[in-house]
This record gives structure tokens, sequence and C-alpha cells, in this order.
């Protein structure tokens, strides 16, 4: 009977919530970080014990008027006067705080992800207990000392593959006695991507090998073969710092190696299964091929990724495998 | 959200909040409601440190129910402020039980709120403001200690919050005390007080009474003289006029409600204006000095005695202003139905001295001078003044006349105005106070309890009422001086009463203080705040007026406050060093970059600049010396340099991008 009623609550109040949430994000604007947050975008309501405050207050108004009751009114007033400063203090918190950026990791569907929300306090004053909201989800409370900066982290849990596009996030407090409700919804371009769920029973990784170096590939680990301009995702360890410091270019160490053998991760493989399973098979062979030590590379969706090593290539094809457009869109 | 150490940590504050806003209750409430709150308060804390389970439900239950019959036996009802404050102590206890979350223990905190109010309903003492702030600071730092989301801060904190509060609350709270618009009258009847002893006064008078509210320091009322005060002797404030007798005790008439027929009295004398600040006595009547003859003040009217009464019973702090006629002449003529009423005596009562009276006025004469002979006869009998009198039986005049002829006011009044009847003269018995203390740090009279009086009038035809104060004949100093010296006179120590000089000094501070809180705050109403309104220039001004001028006031004081916090939230102020660093970069109009050096700013601003690049090393070596080695002495060059370089004018790079740039440079700090 309870949840029918709140249920049915929920339903009027969802196609509000929607209309508001337009309303605002029509008025503010798309932000990009860094920001601060100014006094005309924090909105401010009393909470729950905010109301009941106000009711107590009111009932105690009549009984000191009914006994005119001169300490009964004095307490009254000292009741109205600390919900009027904890109005002004609760906006005040939030208010000026600079939005610094938003951070995600991105993960497996089915696992949580974590954006962290990085707010630098610029005053010399703290904040206290201020909380990130993501959906139904809200952070874990944190102060911000004086001139500093301190990360709100959202979890958000995920449940399919794709890129979860985060359409706003809120930023709320209620210090310092919970009786006012200071929030600021922040609209900024921010995704997470959501890696395809590594298939348990995946086909073994069919393999490919070729002798010839890649022209863009990274070469095995055997022998040395020269010097090429540093690309992002080469291995740190494949630097040459000591050309670096002679040139002030970096350089990376080009090796190539006759046993290294290439595999390539194709979705043409896998054509006689619908793309979800697809994507589920390769994100495994991309971890397999990762765990193996081998060069590998990636074709899917008529892109393609040169064979390489390492995590931020490991990223790069997981990213790609995200990507991959799907026939129903997975919207946070 | 609330795991087991959290809710210890804001148990530490509710349950010391709780029991501060119960403390001043502790006096008035019945002893087992103490026990209640303080052993649940054990209980609870107890059971929290030891990470005991929770009271179960099948024990709180019957133990509200007890508590529940137990404030209906103790008070007879639940309705009513007494009651109702002790069902909230006991809610208060009982919920104490099962506090466990957020929910409960704000449900903890509003009780607190009431209960300080019910603190308020039964008593407002001067050193009500003081608890009033202490409590409510406490009720507050547990607020923030029960709101508080994150880890939990030092215990120090939470007050330190909590007292920020309170004090920006002040000034709000004297504004809204100030200019809240109040309504005079209650809106639901107030039940009255019954069984709540007064002290004071009554309106029968039996032998015994006055000497037993001798012992009372209480103050009775305040007077303020607007004209020159009358002399000590000449102070008989009159309250009550009791007229019947009954051989034992005398009494007054129920209060009629209605304006007497108005009284002739011919000034003679002095007049004497003034206004009194009365105690609460839950009845009707009032006081005033001998005799009043105008009075302005709500419900006040005269009864046939010249006694001043209210149709509402001083359930409250009283203020009027009378006018009286120190000399005068009253009824000269009193019709002979009345005179009939102040004749009447118990027949058979008193045979001895009605026997005296018939014989003694045969002999005087006249009506005066049978009054000389009886205050005579009690100066050169032996009679003695005296606080604790013999007790006497059923012919009490009899007894006291010409047995124990020991008596404090009341037996010589009585005494007195038996005679005067027995003798066909019409008398009656005035119950009031004689005299009253100056106090000389201000200019007002207190008036105890100590100093309440009777004496007689008797009426003289062509003369009126006059007043004759047999007290008088046996204790001159009683009236003279006051009650204490009159019993130092006759080696009797007066109750309760320290003659020391600076404890006397400080009692009349204290009475001071306490005349000032009644007056202007517990005293303070319509009346007041017209009056208060009117005196800072504005007439006639109703709740629209005061509601309007009260939101300006507040409009401007939250003003305030938000340039305050707006203040307190500006950017840190940097050290000197590094903001004339940054007045070098406004100077030559050339921003920083995020993260670039001293030296490599210095080197690129010297690139630009080539004219100045000499000074902006100088600048930038002194800058890094004074910074990074101390060396303070480089200040003044630093300062020296920076004259010589000139605006570099680029006002729309500094116009637009000198917020941008500082924050750019803060991060390098």
């Amino acid at each position: 009977m309870f949840s029918t009623l709140s249920r049915s609550r929920n339903a009027l109040r969802k196609p509000f919530e929607q209309r508001l949430s337009r309303w605002i994000k029509k008025r503010q604007g798309k932000d990009s970080a860094p920001f601060t947050l100014r006094s005309k975008r924090l909105y401010i309501l009393p909470t729950r014990v905010g109301i009941t405050l106000a009711f107590v207050c009111f009932a105690m108004l009549l009984g000191a008027m009914n006994y005119n009751n001169s300490m009964g009114f004095a307490l009254t007033f000292m009741v109205a006067a600390t919900g009027l400063i904890s109005m002004h203090r609760c906006h005040q918190n939030l208010a000026g705080i600079t939005v610094v950026r938003v951070h995600s990791t991105s993960v497996f569907a089915g696992e949580t992800a974590q954006l962290d929300l990085t707010l630098h306090n610029p005053s010399a004053s703290p904040r206290f207990d201020v909380v990130g909201k993501l959906n139904r989800h809200t952070s874990a409370s944190i102060d911000i000392p004086p001139d500093t900066s301190r990360a709100v982290r959202l979890n958000m849990p995920t449940q399919t593959r794709g890129v979860l596009r985060i359409e706003r996030i809120g930023l709320q407090t209620t210090f310092p006695l919970m009786l006012l409700h200071t929030w600021a919804w922040l609209y900024m371009d921010c995704e997470i991507l959501v890696w395809p769920k590594p298939a348990d029973n995946a086909p073994p990784l069919p393999s490919t090998a070729s002798n010839e170096a890649g022209e863009n590939g990274t070469g095995g680990d055997d022998e040395f073969a020269g010097l090429r301009e540093y690309q992002p995702g080469d291995s740190p360890r494949k630097i040459a710092w000591k050309a670096y410091a002679r040139s002030d270019t970096m350089m990376s160490r080009h090796f190539s190696g006759s046993n290294a053998s290439r595999a390539w991760i194709d979705d043409a493989a896998l054509s006689n299964v619908d793309t979800e399973t697809a994507l589920g098979i390769m994100a495994r062979w991309v971890l397999d091929a990762a765990s193996s030590g081998d060069d590998y590379g990636l074709r899917v969706g008529g892109s393609e990724i040169a064979p390489g090593r390492g995590s931020a290539h490991r990223n790069r094809c997981l990213d790609a495998l995200a990507r991959v457009p799907t026939a129903v869109s997975s919207h946070a | 959200m609330h795991s087991d150490g959290r809710l210890r940590h804001t148990l530490a504050w509710t349950i010391p909040a709780l029991l501060v806003a119960y403390a001043p209750q502790v006096l008035t409430k019945p002893i087992w409601i103490t026990v209640l709150i303080v052993g649940c308060a054990l209980v609870r804390w107890l059971g929290e440190v030891r990470r005991a389970r929770l009271t179960p439900g099948w024990v709180r239950t019957p133990i509200g129910v007890l508590c529940f019959i137990g404030v209906l036996q103790t008070y007879g009802s639940i309705n009513g402020v007494a009651p109702g404050s002790a069902l909230l102590c006991v809610m208060a206890a009982l919920k104490l039980l099962e506090t466990r979350s957020q929910r409960d223990q704000f449900v903890v905190l509003f009780i607190c709120l009431f209960l300080i109010l019910a603190t308020f309903l039964d008593e407002q003492h001067l050193w009500s403001i003081v608890y009033l702030i202490s409590s409510y600071t406490l009720a507050m730092a547990a607020w923030m200690a029960v709101s508080r989301q994150g880890a939990p801060r030092p215990r120090r904190w939470y007050l330190r919050e909590a007292i920020k509060t309170v004090s920006f609350a002040l000034p709000v709270l004297l504004a809204m005390w100030i200019l809240f618009p109040r309504v005079p009258g209650p809106f639901w009847a107030i039940p009255t007080q019954t069984g709540s002893a007064n002290t004071g006064l009554s309106s029968t008078m039996s032998p015994g009474d006055i000497s037993s509210l001798s012992e009372s320091q209480a103050v009775a009322f305040r007077v303020r003289f607007d004209s020159f005060p009358p002399s000590r002797q000449q102070l008989y404030w009159r309250a009550i006029i009791m007229q019947r007798f009954d051989g034992r005790s005398w009494s007054a008439d129920e209060p009629r409600f209605t304006q007497a027929r108005k009284d002739t009295i011919t000034r003679r004398g002095n007049r004497a204006d003034y206004t009194i600040t009365m105690e609460p006595t839950n009845q009707h009547w009032l006081y005033a000095l001998d005799m009043p003859v105008s009075w302005s003040g709500k419900g006040i009217y005269a009864t046939g005695g010249q006694t001043l009464q209210r149709r509402k019973p001083v359930d409250d702090l009283f203020e009027y202003s009378v006018r009286s006629v120190v000399q005068y002449r009253a009824n000269a003529t009193l019709p002979r139905r009345s005179q009939g009423i102040y004749k009447q005596l118990p027949p058979d009562s008193n045979p001895e001295a009605r026997a005296f009276a018939e014989r003694e006025s045969a002999l005087a004469g006249s009506p005066e001078a049978f009054a000389a002979r009886v205050l005579e006869y009690f100066t050169e009998e032996p009679f003695f003044y005296t606080l604790s009198p013999p007790a006497l039986g059923r012919e009490s005049v009899d007894e006291f006349l010409f047995s124990t002829r020991r008596g404090f006011c009341e037996h010589y009044a009585s005494a007195f105005a038996f005679l005067m009847r027995a003798a066909g003269i019409p008398a009656r018995v005035v119950a009031g106070y004689q005299g009253g203390t100056l106090n000389s740090l201000s200019d007002y009279w207190i008036v105890r309890q100590s100093d309440a009086h009777a004496w007689t009038e008797i009426w003289v035809a062509g003369k009126g009422w006059i007043r004759v104060d047999p007290t008088a004949a046996v204790a001159p100093e009683r009236i003279e001086r006051n009650l204490d010296s009159a019993l130092r006179q006759i080696g009797e120590r007066s109750p309760g009463n320290f003659t020391v000089p600076l404890v006397e000094r400080m009692q009349l501070a204290w009475d001071m203080a306490n005349a000032r809180w009644d007056e202007w705050v517990l005293g303070f109403g319509p009346e007041n705040q017209k009056n208060l309104m009117e005196r800072l220039g504005l007439k006639d001004a109703g709740w629209k007026d005061l509601t309007a001028i009260m939101a300006i006031v507040l409009v401007s004081l939250m003003t305030t406050l938000s340039l305050w916090l707006w203040y307190r939230h500006l950017p840190p102020r940097r050290d000197k060093a590094y903001r004339s660093y940054l007045k070098l970069q406004r100077k030559l109009g050339l921003p920083g970059f995020t993260g670039e050096a001293p030296l490599a700013y210095a080197k690129r601003a010297a690139e630009q600049f080539p004219d100045d690049a000499q000074r902006i090393h100088q600048i930038t070596h002194d800058y890094l010396y004074w910074r990074y080695a101390g060396q303070q002495q480089r200040s003044k060059r630093v300062v020296a340099t920076l004259g010589n370089i000139g605006w570099k004018l680029n006002r729309r790079w500094r116009r637009r991008s000198q917020p941008a740039r500082e924050r750019a440079t803060t991060t390098r700090r």
C-alpha cells in the first residue's frame, strides 16, 4: 500500500522534475570546468527538519502570545533568528566554490564507475559537509579547508556497455543545522566509458602471426632497430631518455623482434554472433592478449587500432569497444 | 548513516542538552520526574558505552503508562501548564531510551526547545536570560553535532559554532523582540493556577496571619514617585478593607467588579503621583497610598472603601499609576445604612472587651476622645509588640486585651476596631503595607511582604474616615523606621534580614536589576511598545507599521550578516612580498603563465620591455631573496624599484584578465 503510494507520487513527480531540470539547464547553460558557483545558480529550500522547526517556532509564538510570556517571545525569536542565520550560512557554504575538473575512470559493465569531482575552496573560510549527488546516489560528504582542493567521489553503478553520458551532477549542503538545503546543478560535458563485460567462455584468441614489422607498429623487444618519435602510449621503458636529454625531443627506442607475434583482434571473425556478445568476446581477447605480453591490434566497426601493448594501449582498445554504437542507447 | 561511534558522539551532546534544559525544573517538578530523566539518561548513556541493546519495547511501554498515571496522580489532570510540562519531561526521558537514529535525536532536541519554553511559563526571573542563552547554545551545539554528516569534529568546534550562531542571533532577537507587533490578551482561557501558594495578603485576617508574612523578604510591589515622596510615616499602602468580624477573624467582602459610588475625598494637603509595579498575586486588589483620587490603568475601579481593584486578577506583573492625597477628608457624610455595616459585631463575642468599651466610651464622651483613651491604654498597660505572640483562642480580643497582651499589628488593629464598634463608632480594619525601603541606588521604593501591616479607620461625623494605627502607640519605631528596627528595640531579631552595609548594597543592586528586568523585559507589552515607538517619534504605530519596520531592520541585519560572511569568504590575503611581485606583473601589463617561475618570467618580461630589463631583473632577485631567504631589508628596494617602472598601459588586458591571471599565479605558490 505504502509502496504503491510512493510509486504514484514518484510518477507524478517525475515529469515535473524533468521539466524543472530542462528549465534550469536552459537558464544556466552548459558548464565547462573550471567554473565558480555563483549565487544566482544556487537554489535553497528548507529541509524536513527545517519545516518542522518552523512549525515548532509558530507553536511557540502562539504560546508566548497567549501567556504574554516575555521570555517565551525571546526563545521564539531566537529560534527564528537561528533559522535566518542558518539560511545565510548554508548558502554561503556553497557559494564561491570552484569546480576544477571532473574525472572519471572507465570500468567494465556491471562494475561501479567512479566520478571524481574536484572542488576548490578559494576563500579564507572552510566549507563543511559538501555532498555530491548523481541521480539517486549521494557521495560521502567532504570538508574543504581554506584555499584547498578536495574531490567529491561519486559512485555510479553500471549495467550495460556503452558511453554513459552524465546529464548533470548535483552539489549540495545542509550545513550548519540541517534546516536548509542549498544545491547547485552542474551540467558538464562528462562521459564514462563502460567497457563491455569480458565474456567468460570466449573462444581462444585467433593468432595471426606475421613477420613484417608494422609501419606504425611499436615493434618487439628483441633487437634494437632505431629511434622514432615518441607516440602517446609508448611504454616509458622504451623512451630514449639519453636522447631526450640531448635534443629536447622525446624519442622511443624501436625494436624489431623476429619471434614477436602480432595478433589482430577483428570483429570480422565474430560476424556470426550479435554485436554485444561479440564485443564481450573481444574484450576478453584484449585482456588475454594484454596479459600474454604480445602486441595486438584491434579492428572494430571499420576503425583500426594499430598493434601495440601496455596498459594505455589496452585501455584504448577497450574504449574503442565501448564506443561502438548500439541499437539501444544506454543513457544515464 | 549513523554508525555506532557516531551515535555515541552525538548522544554525548543531546543528553547534556536535555539535562540542562530540564535543570531549572528540578525545583518545581515532583522528585520522581527528575529521577526518571536522570535515570533514563544514565541508562541510555551506559548502554551506548557498553554497546548494549536498547531497552526493549515491552519494558518501555509499561514505564510510559506508569508515568502517565503518575502525572495524572500528581496533578489531577493533564490539562494546564504544569501537568503539560511534566508530560513533556516524561516524554523526553522515554524518547531518550529509544533514541537510535538521527531523526530520534532531532526529536529530543525539539523537546529541549519546548522544555525551555515550559520553564519560562513557570518563572521568568532575571537569571532566565542566562538560562536561555546557555541552554539554547548547548542545544544548538548538539544540533550541529547531530546534523554533521562528515567525520565527527572536535567538541570545541561544535560549541564554537553554536556560540557563533547564538551571537549572530542576539541582535536579530532584539530587533524582533522590540518590533514584533504585540497583541494584548490571551487567545484561549488560561487555566488558573490552583494550589499554587502565593505569599501576600489575603482577604481574611486572623491573629497571626500578618506576623507570618513578616518573615518573607519577597517583593510585594515597587513604587516610583513622580512627585516629591511623602514622609515615611505617611506611607500607608491600603489594599483591602475588612469590615466583617466573626469574633476571631476579620474578612473583606467579595469583589463586586463595579465602580462604587464615587467617594467624596477632599484634598487638605500634599498630593502624590506615583507608579506602582506590582508582583502577581492572582487576586483582584491593588495597592494605593491613602487616599487614591485618580488612577490610570486597564480595568481598575474603586471600591466602597477607597481601595482599588482590577477586574482581572493580577496574574502577571502589573503596572499602574495613581494620584493620592496624603492629607484628606474622606466621606464627611456616611449614610445611616453604611454606618450600620461598620458597627456590626457578632452578639455575645468577647464580653469583657465589650464591657470595657461601654464603660470607657461613656467616660470619654466623644469618639475621638475614646480612641485616644484606648491608645493611651495600649501605652500605659504592659502591651508588647512581638513577632511571636502566643496563640489566641475563640475570644481572641478578650484574651489579647486582658491576659496575653503580646501581639503583632493585626492583634492591635483587630482589638482596636472591636472596641470602637462596641462603643458604637463605625470602624474598619485596613490591610496593606506600611513604609518601604528606598533603593538608594535608584529612585524607587521597594515594598516587601515583611512590610505588611494592618491598621484601622474610624468614622467621625463631619470629619470622615480617620486613620488610627494602634501599632504606632505600642511600637512607634515600626512606623517611623521599619519592622527591623522596631524589633531590635524590643530585643527581637527579625528573620533573615542581614544589615551588613555591603550585603545591603548588593541586595539593593540586585533588586534594582530585578526592577529594571521586570519593567523592561517582563512587563514589555503593547503599551510599552507604543510608548517606545512614540519616543522614537512614531505616533500611532499600528501592527502594519511595526511589521514594516521590523522587516526593514531584519533585512538590514541580514545584509550585514551576508556582507560579513562574504568578507570571511574572500580569498586569503597573500603576503606582502608576493603582492609586490604581482604588482610588477600588473605594471608591466604582462601576466605570468601558470607554473612560470619568477626567473623565467623575468627573462620573458625583459625581452618584451628591454628598457626596463635591468629593473625587472633587480626586482625579481630582490623578491626572491626577500621571499625565500628572509632578507626583509630587500623589501624597501623592491618598492623603490617598482616605483621606477612606469605603467605599461594595456587597458584591455588589465580589465579583462586580471582575475584570471591572479588565479593562474596562485597555483605557483
